[in-house]
């Protein structure tokens, strides 16, 4: 073989070289499975004793399809399924039994994002009459059902836990811009932003029976209510954006709390909106103009407020609800630091920025599980209350 | 020859000199020393004619007047452990030994009493007990440790008899006080029942294992009764500071701690089976006073529960004092919290914060409801119609018995007590609501779900009864 010949021969061996180099390189990037890289982030900042750790966020159905990477579409070929389900604006969040569920206010759905079972999908009763128009909040009953707010159609829908479709409620009942539901065993309750009432409608019957939230000052009256929740004892909490102030109602109307006012200071709200409330009596509240969310004792004390403004991991942009658990939280102590005991999980809706569902973890430094444990809403404010009952 | 008659007694002497020195040898046995032996138990050395194991001859001549013929062959302590062992261990040792003037204690030649003890005689009053017994050690401690804390009207029986080495080792001890072992294991040597609940009991008094018996106890003599330091319930007092505290400022005392033996009229002073010392269970000793017809006035609960149909939840676990306080507050009954002592005491806030720091707190606060209580006709309170009265507003007791009754929710079935008189009462419970006979108000049914309508009557049994206005909370 000549000189040309060996050079021609080399000049092939390093064009196949770079190829197959690319290619492996392609694979590689290809099959590397996708893996956090923000450093870990603790609310409240050290040295501060830590009580909230971001873990995750969730803006798409990739997510529950970790591992399955474009790689293995090529070695299996199998097909990539939805992965350009995506969350586009979304308010309201519930969870139950480990699964999450999104009102999709621009996509008129709701999303069911079922960890265990690595699904990621839009409920399939949201067709025909079960059609969403413009959904803004759910809640799910005890036995799993799922009710949603619907401004739209001035409706609540329910679907079962499955997302399949069961009926609508409200109609003739003069719902005018029902922004939130809450349901226990007797009763619909819907939050009016409109006509500054909760509607009590009994389940069996679907008639309303009884409506209220007018009383007569701030600390007892509706104003431009945004979001409603309940607590294990059936009491119901609503944010009034009118007035800034929290509301805790009994379900028949009477107000055993209030809390908050607008204001830029601590325990504060400009624009409060979603709220929830554990299982420990905290009450969670959302405020889309602080971007945080405020944890008050169940006295109306301030505990703690995390968040931040911005595009930062762990920001929130734009929050519009919050759902805590403690159900099935294995799927995402991978996320947790190892220094870090997650006791439940908070999700945080986000109207804006790359992380439209930002997913933290709640609990305490394990090296200080016994030192400061956040008190309990019953031990934070007020002298310890008796243990509740229902005695009468 | 004048010369040789002379000389005999010179001679004489001479031969003389040497045997009459020979027999002092033997001091006792003379005339000058005679003495010494005359005690009942005389030192060996004594007995035995050894002045010289003791005592050194200085001179050539004894008795020389103005010459101390004998010196000691030892001073002190030296002395003594040519031949005695230094009794005991530790390093706690007694004020005289540690000088090493045994003879403070010991007279070196004899004694009546054992162990050669230097017993003063004007302390020698009762010496045939001495000599029987040999451990009356009054009169030789007391000559040097001051009488005074033997002298309470109570005393150790130890130390009335005079024993102080049961207790006290004379030469040295590893322990305080020079005590012969350690404190607690000394005295439960003869308290033994307190030893044995020591050890079967669950819950122990934290003094006895921490600062000992004498942190409660005197151990040689007391005033008061069982020896202890100071009277109950100031002994207890010196660590229960907090219920000392809550205690000075509280009207009502549960009576017992006023008592001669207070806390211990309720609680084990040493250890118990039972939590917080009790010396039985809680409702067991509660009705020992509260219990009983015979200490009236106070009343017979356990009368009232004897065959009752229901009793209140506290009284089902026999938690006395989940509803009062044992020693005492400013409540009335000792309750836990506010409870009026008036039969009738409109409700404001407050007013039954005893009730309802278990029962649902949010039960008299609306006219309206259909979440606090199932007393109510459709949505109307008639917990609330009751105790919201302004005029007249009922007590709980009215109604409901406090510890048992046959009737449901503890209703009385006797009847409330209306001074001398037992208002005639039943109440019968239906599904949806039920009917109150009593002597209130005529027969009234209420029902949850479909509402009595009511018809007011013109009776002032009936008219009695008002409610706050529909729909608004009761202030």
């Amino acid at each position: 073989m000549n000189s040309s010949g060996i050079c021609c021969l080399l000049s092939r061996l390093a064009r196949m070289a770079t190829f197959w180099g690319a290619a492996v390189c392609f694979l590689a990037a290809c099959s590397a499975p996708q893996k956090a890289t923000v450093k870990t982030i603790f609310f409240p900042s050290p040295p501060d004793e830590p009580r909230l750790q971001y873990l995750t966020s969730i803006s798409n159905s990739k997510f529950t399809q970790e591992g399955k990477s474009a790689f293995r579409l090529i070695i299996t070929g199998e097909q990539e399924k939805d992965t350009d389900l995506t969350i586009d604006k979304p308010l309201g969040i519930a969870v139950h039994k480990g699964v999450i569920y999104v009102v999709d206010t621009h996509r008129a759905t709701v999303l069911l994002i079922d960890t265990a079972k690595n699904l990621f999908e839009t409920i399939r009763g949201n067709v025909g009459p079960g059609r969403l128009k413009k959904p803004v909040n759910l809640t799910i009953g005890e036995d799993g059902r799922l009710y949603v707010a619907d401004v739209g159609r001035k409706e609540v829908m329910i679907y079962t836990a499955g997302g399949d479709f069961i009926r609508a409620v409200g109609k003739g009942l003069d719902l005018k811009k029902p922004v939130g539901v809450e349901v226990d065993q007797t009763s619909i309750y819907v939050l009016d932003n409109a006509s500054n009432t909760i509607k009590a409608i009994d389940k069996a019957t679907l008639e309303l029976t009884r409506e209220f939230g007018q009383g007569t000052s701030e600390d007892d009256s509706l104003w431009r209510p945004y979001a409603i929740a309940r607590d294990a004892k059936g009491a119901l909490y609503v944010t009034n954006t009118g007035t800034g102030k929290v509301l805790k109602m009994d379900s028949d109307g009477h107000t055993l709390l209030a809390f908050g006012k607008l204001g830029d200071g601590l325990g504060q709200f400009a624009r409060p909106r979603g709220l929830t409330v554990d299982s420990e009596g905290r009450i969670w509240v959302v405020d889309a103009a602080f971007q945080n969310v405020q944890i008050f004792s169940e006295t109306g004390r301030l505990l703690l407020f995390f968040g931040d403004p911005g595009q930062p991991p762990a920001s929130m942009n734009i929050p519009a609800s919050v759902a805590v658990t403690r159900e099935k939280i294995d799927y995402f102590m991978k996320f947790a630091d190892p220094s870090f005991e997650v006791e439940q999980l908070v999700f945080v809706t986000n109207q804006s920025g790359y992380d439209m569902l930002t997913v933290y973890g709640f609990g305490h430094a394990k090296q200080a599980s016994e030192k400061q444990p956040l008190p309990a809403s019953s031990s934070s404010a007020a002298p310890a209350a008796p243990p509740a009952s229902g005695k009468e | 020859m004048l010369r040789n008659h002379l000389l005999i007694p010179v001679i004489a002497a001479f031969i003389l000199i040497p045997s009459l020195t020979i027999a002092s040898d033997n001091c006792l046995t003379g005339t000058c020393h005679s003495k010494v032996a005359s005690v009942i138990r005389p030192h060996a050395p004594v007995e035995e004619g050894k002045c010289l194991s003791c005592h050194r001859r200085e001179v050539a001549e004894h008795p020389a007047p103005g010459k101390k013929g004998f010196t000691m062959v030892a001073q002190g302590e030296k002395l003594c452990v040519t031949c005695h062992e230094f009794p005991g261990k530790g390093e706690v040792v007694h004020e005289p030994a540690k000088d090493g003037n045994c003879a403070a204690c010991h007279h070196p030649h004899g004694s009546n009493a054992r162990f050669l003890l230097e017993i003063p005689e004007e302390r020698l009053k009762n010496a045939d007990d001495i000599l029987a017994n040999g451990d009356d050690l009054r009169g030789l401690c007391l000559t040097c440790h001051d009488n005074k804390p033997f002298k309470g009207i109570h005393v150790h029986s130890p130390v009335s008899n005079g024993n102080c080495s049961l207790c006290h080792n004379p030469h040295r001890s590893s322990e305080k006080h020079l005590l012969i072992g350690p404190e607690n294991s000394m005295c439960l040597d003869c308290h033994e029942e307190i030893k044995t609940s020591l050890a079967t009991a669950g819950y122990s008094h934290p003094p006895l294992k921490v600062s000992g018996c004498t942190s409660c106890h005197d151990p040689h003599s007391s005033n008061l009764q069982y020896l202890t330091k100071k009277k109950l319930p100031d002994l207890c007092f010196d660590c229960h500071k907090t219920l000392q505290n809550q205690l000075s400022k509280v009207k009502n005392l549960h009576k017992p701690l006023t008592q001669e033996r207070g806390c211990g009229n309720c609680h084990a002073p040493h250890a118990s089976k039972e939590k917080k010392l009790l010396p039985f269970a809680e409702m067991d000793l509660c009705l020992n006073c509260h219990g009983d017809k015979k200490l009236a006035p106070l009343k017979d609960i356990r009368g009232e529960l004897k065959g009752k149909k229901y009793v209140h939840g506290p009284i089902g676990t026999g938690q006395c004092t989940a509803c009062h306080d044992p020693h005492g507050n400013d409540n009335f009954r000792l309750l836990k919290g506010p409870y009026p002592a008036t039969l009738y005491a409109p409700y404001v806030p407050g007013t039954y914060d005893f009730c309802l720091r278990c029962h649902e707190k949010n039960l008299l606060r609306f006219a309206e409801t259909t979440v606090y209580t199932k007393f109510r006709n459709g949505n109307r309170n008639l917990h609330a119609v009751h105790v919201t009265n302004s005029r007249k507003g009922r007590s709980c007791r009215i109604c409901h018995e406090p510890h048992a009754s046959d009737g449901p929710k503890l209703t009385s079935t006797e009847g409330p007590r209306f001074g001398s008189w037992k208002i005639p009462f039943r109440l019968e419970l239906t599904t949806s609501g039920g009917r109150c006979s009593a002597g209130c108000h005529v027969s009234l049914d209420y029902d949850r779900v479909k509402p009595v309508v009511y018809v007011h009557s013109t009776s002032p049994r009936f008219t009695g009864i008002s409610s706050p206005k529909q729909g608004e909370p009761a202030k």
